[in-house]
């Protein structure tokens, strides 16, 4: 079923739905509704009634804009810079004068916080151990056990390839929902991936277009088909997220709060790149899993890239020196949109914005998850 | 006569060893190339290794990656061999990430360096090598440590440039600079955006891009039938004053368009 149909279904037929403020701003919408995209299930993610953590959570429309410009000394980033921006960044985003009150905002102690960090591109380009020990530290300070905190990404063995191991993180769980055994292995004794383990079938984006993958791709897709799992990091393992992305693009858009966090909480994506990048981007960040339990986005931006994302190129990489903090990653990746774009014309790598670029959060703007329009956005920035 | 030939001799091969010394390679030896991590990525499988990025190489027909984490005379590297259908997508796929990157075009047929990487496409191979911390001696293992891979992995043979694209290529254009080769909407957008809405509909051409200094790029498109060579002429000739390119000339499927 095309997705406008579907929404004709709704208004006809599904009254609870319709009677649901997002159905109606998607169905009346030209985003939603002229095109000839595969249908998927979002019916699903906007039919749970939100909750008081949702996205955009606790601020919406607000960012935090902190520039170091000492923040990366001889190439790396630095532990006590990181801290400091860190710090600045949390203060002034909640309004308050006190750091631990600032985190409790967000977190408790009885929770368990995943920190999703993105190790895609190898060591060059990870998110640093500069903002991700600074994360911890503070939640530490905050009263958060270390025993509670789960840094996790799709992929555990890129976690380690990029040093987020048990011997740097001692007592905080690393995790991956794609992972091999100890002699490089994919599959169980029964010839079982061991991801399937890891997914929870119960919830899942569908989307009208197979992902169909032969033996080499798909210990890393986990299953194909018309359903992209989500992980049971996300819906079983993890009470809060805190969501690290790094300032970077992809391709002409860029791969930053959202993204890191769709394409990085569920399996079967290949199918997803070329025709539902967009709207992968948007849509799965809607589904409970995400859409409740994200309370905070950090974009490391000490170092990033304005080409060659979300890979790492080693020309196109740079020191923004900053970080992006926010409860709203609609409005945060808005603003790194932008940073990126500019970023971009000033490197000769295109002449002017790209609208389309920024589809996303337009969806995501209909879908209430956070605020894309940045003639409505409060930037908050400040300089050390 | 003779004694002018002997020193003239004598001259150059201390040039040339001079030379050879200065890149290092009389000090390089294989042997001493210590491998910490080999991973090998076939076909889609290119997700595991980069997942988005792959939507670019996978356009251009990638077959399969030996990603190589190396240690060599104490300095790490990271080499990725791309291993392409032909000399021309190995060729497309370095052309996508030469910006900013200093072109030889003389160690290898194509090659260039940037401040960590070096990258050179030979034969039906696309290489990069990276090396982390940047020191110039790392700079001269690089291109050693490509030269072996290369050896090791590569095929012969060379990027078949259109008659039409080298005929208004000068002497001195570095192709690594000048040239670039897209086999679909992902690789083409990245290049020049403008012909893109009338693309759409699409698939399987070739697109042969010479990019304009002062003049617009130029660009050589290839249909994989004539029907789509007519829906895309016609579709230039309809855009009236919003046209993005002028038509040079064509013959059967192809098209030599000089960008606006």
């Amino acid at each position: 079923m095309k997705r406008r149909d579907f929404f004709k279904y709704l208004s006809l037929g599904g009254a609870g739905l319709a009677l649901n403020p997002v159905v109606k701003a998607a169905e009346s919408s030209p985003l939603f509704a002229v095109d000839d995209k595969p249908a998927t299930n979002i019916k699903d993610a906007i039919a749970v009634p939100r909750v008081k953590n949702s996205m955009p959570g606790l601020f919406p429309g607000k960012v935090v804009k902190v520039v170091d410009e000492k923040s990366v000394i001889d190439g790396v980033p630095s532990p006590e810079a990181a801290y400091n921006m860190l710090k600045e960044s949390m203060l002034r985003l909640t309004g308050e004068k006190n750091l631990k009150k600032a985190w409790r905002k967000f977190v408790s102690p009885k929770d368990v916080v995943g920190l999703k960090v993105n190790p895609v591109a190898g060591k060059l380009l990870t998110t640093s151990h500069a903002v991700t020990g600074a994360v911890i530290k503070q939640l530490e300070e905050a009263g958060i056990p270390r025993k509670n905190i789960v840094i996790w990404d799709r992929r555990e063995m890129q976690l380690h390839e990029t040093g987020y191991t048990q011997d740097k993180y001692p007592g905080i769980t690393i995790t991956g929902t794609e992972c091999q055994d100890e002699k490089g292995g994919y599959y169980n004794m029964e010839g079982k991936l061991y991801a399937e383990e890891r997914v929870d079938k119960s919830q899942y984006f569908f989307a009208d277009v197979a992902g169909e993958y032969d033996a080499y791709t798909i210990p890393f897709m986990v299953n194909g088909g018309k359903e992209s799992y989500f992980t049971k990091i996300v819906t079983e393992k993890v009470t809060k997220i805190i969501n690290l992305p790094i300032l970077k693009n992809a391709g002409r858009s860029t791969t930053l709060c959202m993204k890191n966090l769709a394409f990085g909480s569920v399996s079967n994506t290949g199918r997803l790149h070329t025709k539902l990048w967009h709207e992968t981007s948007a849509y799965v960040c809607a589904f409970p899993p995400l859409r409740d339990k994200v309370v905070l986005n950090i974009v490391d931006g000490l170092i990033g890239c304005y080409d060659g994302g979300p890979s790492a190129v080693p020309q196109f990489i740079c020191n923004y020196n900053m970080l992006l903090v926010g409860s709203d990653p609609v409005a945060v990746d808005r603003i790194g949109l932008d940073i990126v774009t500019k970023k971009r014309i000033a490197e000769g790598i295109q002449k002017e914005e790209i609208p389309s670029s920024g589809r996303f959060l337009e969806l995501a703007q209909e879908l209430k998850l956070g605020i894309g329009d940045r003639t409505k956005i409060e930037l908050i920035e400040h300089n050390i | 006569m003779i004694k002018k030939n002997f020193i003239l001799l004598v001259t150059s091969l201390a040039f040339y060893s001079g030379l050879y010394a200065q890149n290092g390679s009389s000090d390089f030896s294989p042997s001493d190339i210590k491998i910490t991590r080999e991973r090998d990525f076939t076909g889609t499988a290119l997700y595991g290794f980069m997942n988005g990025g792959s939507d670019l190489f996978l356009e251009y027909g990638f077959r399969d990656l030996k990603a190589l984490e190396i240690m060599y005379k104490g300095i790490p590297f990271t080499v990725e061999v791309y291993r392409m259908p032909s000399p021309e997508d190995a060729f497309g796929i370095y052309s996508q990430h030469t910006f900013k990157c200093i072109p030889a075009d003389s160690r290898f047929y194509l090659d260039c360096t940037s401040v960590r990487q070096f990258q050179a496409a030979e034969g039906n191979l696309y290489i990069s090598v990276v090396f982390d911390p940047a020191s110039p001696m790392a700079k001269d293992f690089a291109y050693l440590i490509a030269k072996h891979y290369t050896t090791l992995y590569g095929s012969g043979g060379k990027p078949a440039i259109p008659d039409q694209i080298a005929g208004l290529m000068n002497p001195g254009d570095e192709k690594s600079l000048s040239l670039k080769y897209a086999t679909g909407p992902i690789s083409l957008s990245n290049i020049n955006s403008s012909l893109m809405p009338l693309l759409e509909e699409l698939k399987g051409y070739k697109a042969w891009i010479l990019k304009g200094k002062e003049t617009g790029d130029i660009i050589l498109i290839r249909f994989v039938s004539s029907e789509d060579f007519s829906a895309f002429s016609k579709g230039l000739t309809s855009s009236g004053e919003d046209k993005p390119a002028e038509i040079l000339s064509s013959g059967e499927n192809v098209i030599l368009l000089r960008m606006k």
